[in-house]
């Protein structure tokens, strides 16, 4: 018996293995998926309740996402996407004052005529007395004049998007014994599902006392002959995609996803198509002067099919633009042009700036190339040069265009 | 990774007040170098990776009387499919006998993906390591000599990639949790 184990160490022996097994057993690895995206998800609002929402001014508060900017006199008006508006006093660019802000739910866009501010809120257009920027009044509401954002107008209900980031986990256990899976396999593809780039955002500009604003598809046409007392004029329809409106000598300049629209405006009331320049889709701010249409094309998500490049054109006939030259560009945004100066804002790569005197010849003329900054639109104004993105608002002493001399910046968040 | 380094951060300090406190009570007895080279293999039921990773540490730290050993544990964990660097504070109990001596062990620390190739799209980050053991050392010429373990570790990881169908700014991060049955064998200096 002395080869056989003793009886009395076998229950022990046995309690060791089931141990062993069910320890073993019992440990699964385990993973745990995460899809993290920015997108924008649809909020939907009661025009009663929007109505009920304060509108005004409030005291200064910090500047915690710079959007559509706007230059007025001595002062600089600064979007806070979908809140309101602040109001700086930039008599020294080098240092500009917070000096209010106007609360403002639902606002991404403005313009200011004699003294009157008009600002989009949701489907109304309002209309603000800034004559005493410490007493600013609201003076009046045009009501539901921007309805694309409507989803139910019976009921009263529209939708707008806010910008979110969206996280989904979900957890997999290890899946048995001898599945031997290798991380590149492990690229989730669920939770593709997005609200997309939705949203339109109203663009507004000003010409001969109207006031012209354009969403994905119409431009909307306001008399503001008399400031105080914006008057709905009418829609004109314009095809998909519509982006920015820039007004020259009388015309209309339209960038849309598919191309450039020209309206004669010599009937402010009445705006008339001159022509259409088309493209392969992409997106497309643009600046004119008298012979030449500066258009920048880039990819993006919601151009997937367009190529970042800059498009010079000649206009001097304006129902024929020709495309005369296509620059290679990094990621073209908002433009901005003064004299032969042209200014470019790259996305993420910052700001360019170039003589155009030679329209064919842009490339070489590049002058200047700021890269630490994300800068997506600017506007040549009289003191600076004001550049806004990402980052912030930025302004630059222009006056010599061949070296840019930073002044200030306004940091966001 | 941050937030798991800020989380094992309080450990040290226990750690050391331990040490102290052992120091203080092992006071006037002889404390000598330790040093214990395991090689093993990291077992699952169910996995990620290989079912079996093979797993290699040293432990290095001073032992007190014969009862107890604390020290640094530096090792490599090889799941084919992930490479992780584990660095843990070791502590062992032992329960002295003639011939062999059961005793249990802890390691608690940080696994680094240091082996991992970084790119602007995919990179992996490392995680918490736990790993309880327990087992039996041998003597052999006075002295321990050898030992086997078992034990189980727990070890996370994360892999993330860019997500380019969501857009710039989208990733997808895999968080693994690997629950492991650790067998060892190992020589004791």
């Amino acid at each position: 018996m002395s080869t056989s184990l003793p009886a009395n160490r076998l229950p022990k022996l046995l309690v060791g293995l089931v141990l062993i097994i069910s320890t073993f057993t019992s440990c699964r690895d385990q993973v745990e998926h995460t899809v993290t995206y920015a997108t924008q998800v649809p909020v939907y609002l009661e025009v009663s309740a929007f109505r009920k929402m304060e509108v005004g001014p409030r005291p200064v508060k910090t500047i915690s996402d710079a959007g559509k900017i706007y230059v007025y006199g001595d002062y600089l008006f600064i979007n806070e996407p979908q809140k309101g508006i602040h109001v700086l006093d930039n008599r020294d660019p080098s240092n500009p004052q917070n000096i209010t802000y106007i609360e403002i739910p639902g606002n991404v866009d403005l313009a200011v005529n004699s003294n009157i501010l008009y600002a989009d809120s949701y489907i109304d257009l309002l209309a603000f007395d800034i004559s005493d920027l410490s007493a600013i009044k609201l003076v009046e509401r045009v009501e539901e004049v921007f309805p694309h954002m409507f989803v139910d107008a019976e009921r009263g209900m529209f939708v707008t998007f806010k910008d979110t980031v969206i996280t989904t986990t979900s957890v997999e256990q290890g899946r048995g014994w001898g599945t031997w899976r290798n991380q590149e396999a492990f690229v989730s593809s669920d939770a593709a599902a997005g609200y997309g780039q939705g949203g339109s955002m109203a663009r507004f500009t000003l010409m001969s006392g109207h006031l012209y604003a354009v969403d994905d598809y119409t431009l909307r046409l306001f008399d503001v002959q008399q400031a105080c007392k914006p008057k709905f004029v009418k829609d004109i329809q314009l095809g998909w995609g519509i982006e920015t409106i820039f007004p020259y000598k009388e015309k209309l300049f339209i960038g849309s996803m598919t191309g450039m629209h020209i309206y004669d405006a010599t009937k402010p009331d009445s705006p008339i198509r001159m022509s259409v320049y088309q493209h392969i889709a992409a997106c497309d701010p643009v600046v004119v002067n008298d012979d030449h249409a500066f258009v920048t094309l880039r990819t993006g998500n919601m151009c997937r099919f367009g190529e970042d490049v800059l498009q010079v054109l000649d206009i001097k006939d304006p129902y024929y633009p020709k495309l005369i030259k296509s620059y290679a560009m990094d990621n073209p945004h908002g433009l901005g042009l003064s004299g032969d100066y042209l200014y470019i804002c790259e996305g993420d790569f910052g700001l360019k700036s170039f003589n155009t005197s030679n329209v064919l010849d842009i490339a070489n003329n590049q002058l200047e190339h700021i890269e630490n900054k994300r800068f997506t639109d600017v506007i040549p104004a009289p003191k600076s040069l004001i550049v806004t993105g990402a980052d912030g608002v930025c302004q630059y002493d222009y006056s010599d265009p061949r070296k840019l001399k930073l002044l200030s910046c306004i940091n966001v968040k | 990774m941050r937030v798991s380094m800020l989380r094992i951060s309080g450990l040290p300090v226990i750690v050391t007040v331990i040490l102290l406190y052992v120091g203080v009570s092992v006071r006037g007895q002889s404390l000598r170098y330790a040093n214990e080279t395991e090689i093993g293999t990291l077992w699952s039921g169910a996995n990620f990776f290989s079912p079996v990773a093979l797993t290699v540490q040293s432990f290095n730290g001073v032992q007190f009387a014969r009862v107890m050993s604390m020290g640094l544990t530096v090792g490599v964990d090889e799941y084919f499919g992930l490479r992780i660097v584990p660095i843990t504070l070791g502590a062992r109990v032992i329960l002295p006998k003639k011939r062999v001596s059961p005793y249990v062990g802890m390691e608690v620390g940080y696994g680094f993906a240091w082996f991992e190739k970084r790119t602007d799209t995919q990179w992996h980050d490392g995680g918490v390591v736990f790993n309880p053991s327990m087992g039996l050392r041998w003597k052999a010429k006075g002295k321990d000599r050898y030992l086997v373990s078992i034990g189980y570790k727990r070890q996370v990881a994360s892999l993330h990639t860019a997500n380019t169908i969501l857009g710039p700014e989208a990733y997808n991060t895999e968080k693994y949790t690997l629950n492991r049955m650790a067998i060892r064998f190992g020589v004791v200096f």
